[in-house]
């Protein structure tokens, strides 16, 4: 079976799937392949926003750490971006994300993302417009998780 | 209706499975050797000298030798209930109510989706859809809990997980580092579903507040208001449409519910005071 190239992979997610063609060439030069094993940290709370993850297989736990416990309270799998405090500069991670199934990912060099997104107001707007919709889901899906509706 | 309609009927409980902290299953003996009864609908149950609540039957309806009831701990009838054990005696009157839309849904994508301890009135939709698969398209099953140790039936929602011919996602909305699974509001499951949304029904459970999120995402899939079926909790009193107790808008859950399309309630669902 043919591996299938980062700009093919970007086509079919969500997160990506109506920039133009261009557009998706010059966001894959921004882009590699990335493992990590099981146990692994993708990102480390305090650490700088170097890279932002798309998740192809595997899966991860966000965790907060909260009085010597860690508590998980989201889950990103296949299809989901890791990572969003890079849009505005400088930043560093809020979260542990600890790997609980190997993940292949594509891993973005987040300030080759931003300077295209500032020099390319078209498809900055597009960049931000998806991480909006994204920070809107979380925040929705945060609020539903507070209410405690199964208590 | 006759006088007989409120007398409740005597049987004996078999079994009582102590499913999680605050929940448990009684399996009763049928006093008439058989209960018959359709996926979604409830039963009356009674604790002599204590009083009567209404519960969905979480069995299976073609096994109807025995009659299961699956029950939340959260007040005195169901405190008293918790208290049976095997061989104490409960009354029992039902079944009522109009159940999940077994009909409407074959030849169609299926979406069952369960909150918390409304897995139990779902149950017996579940496994009659797995039972008689040929007759669906595509089967996809949510369950979200509070927690991995609230969640109800881990060993039938292995079983369901192990199959090829359903899709399966189960999520709690917060755990600690034992959990492998999903983390994350059972909403956020919905846009996997895949389903053909002008051909789906879905059929959902749980707390008001979160069939009311499961509605908007659906509704974004693009499943319409009269697909989605809803199944909606008020006091009972007769349970037979007689005292009014139940009363919702312009219909008694009892008789005209428990189950409703979304589009015969989206008027009056979640407003206060109804
Ligand atoms: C059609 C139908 C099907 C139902 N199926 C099931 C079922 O399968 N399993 C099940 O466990 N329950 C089910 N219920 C809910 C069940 O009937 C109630 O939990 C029960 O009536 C509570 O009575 P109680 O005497 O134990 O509590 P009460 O003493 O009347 O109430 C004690 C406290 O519990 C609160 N309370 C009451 N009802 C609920 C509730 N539903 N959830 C959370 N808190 C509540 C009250 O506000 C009060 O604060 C169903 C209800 C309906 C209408
Ligand atoms: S409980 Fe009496 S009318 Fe419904």
């Amino acid at each position: 079976m043919k591996t299938k190239t980062i700009p093919e992979l970007l086509r079919e997610n969500e997160f990506f799937s109506e920039l133009p063609d261009d557009d998706i060439e010059f966001i894959a030069g921004c882009a590699q392949i990335a493992h990590f094993a099981k146990g692994k940290f993708v990102m480390l709370a305090g650490e700088p926003c170097t890279h932002f993850y798309l998740v192809r297989t595997g899966r991860a736990v966000v965790e907060v750490e909260t009085a010597n416990r860690a508590r998980v309270i989201h889950s990103p799998g296949p299809g989901d971006l890791i990572g969003w405090s890079w849009v505005l500069p400088p930043a560093t991670w809020r979260y542990d994300v600890r790997v609980i199934e190997d993940i292949s990912a594509i891993a973005f060099d987040a300030e080759c993302v931003r300077r295209k997104c500032e020099e390319d107001t078209e498809f900055g707007y597009h960049i931000y417009r998806r991480i909006l919709e994204l920070v809107i889901e979380r925040l929705m899906a945060t609020r539903i998780q507070m209410l405690d509706m199964f208590a | 209706m006759g006088k007989d309609a409120m007398v409740p009927a005597t049987m004996r409980v078999r079994r009582r499975i102590q499913e999680t902290a605050d929940t448990f299953t009684l399996e009763l003996e049928p006093d008439a050797g058989t209960f018959v009864f359709e996926p979604g609908q409830f039963n009356q149950l009674y604790v002599f000298g204590v009083g009567e609540v209404p519960i969905s039957i979480s069995g299976d309806a073609a096994r109807p030798s025995v009659l299961v009831h699956t029950i939340r701990d959260v007040g005195t009838v169901t405190h008293a209930l918790s208290k049976l054990r095997k061989g104490d005696t409960v009354g029992v009157r039902g079944p009522y109510g109009r159940g999940w839309p077994m009909e409407e849904a074959r030849g169609k994508d299926v979406i069952l989706a369960a909150g918390g301890i409304g897995l139990a009135p779902l149950r017996p939709s579940i496994r009659h859809v797995l039972a008689n698969r040929d007759d669906y398209e595509r089967v996809v099953i949510f369950y979200g809990a509070r927690t991995p140790e609230d969640m109800l039936y881990p060993k039938e929602l292995i079983k369901w997980r192990s199959r090829l011919d359903a899709k399966v996602s189960v999520t709690v909305d917060r755990a600690d580092r034992s959990w492998h699974g999903n983390v994350g509001v059972i909403t956020q499951l919905v846009s996997a579903a895949r389903t053909n949304p002008s051909n789906t029904i879905a059929m959902v459970c749980g707390p008001e507040i979160m069939m009311h999120y499961m509605q908007i995402h659906l509704a974004r899939l693009g499943v319409p208001d009269e697909a989605i079926f809803v199944s909606m909790e008020r006091n009972m009193k007769c349970a037979i449409g007689r005292c009014g107790h139940c009363q919702y808008g312009g219909d008694f859950i009892c008789r005209d519910g428990p189950v409703f399309a979304f589009s015969e309630i989206a008027r009056r669902f979640r407003v206060r005071a109804l």
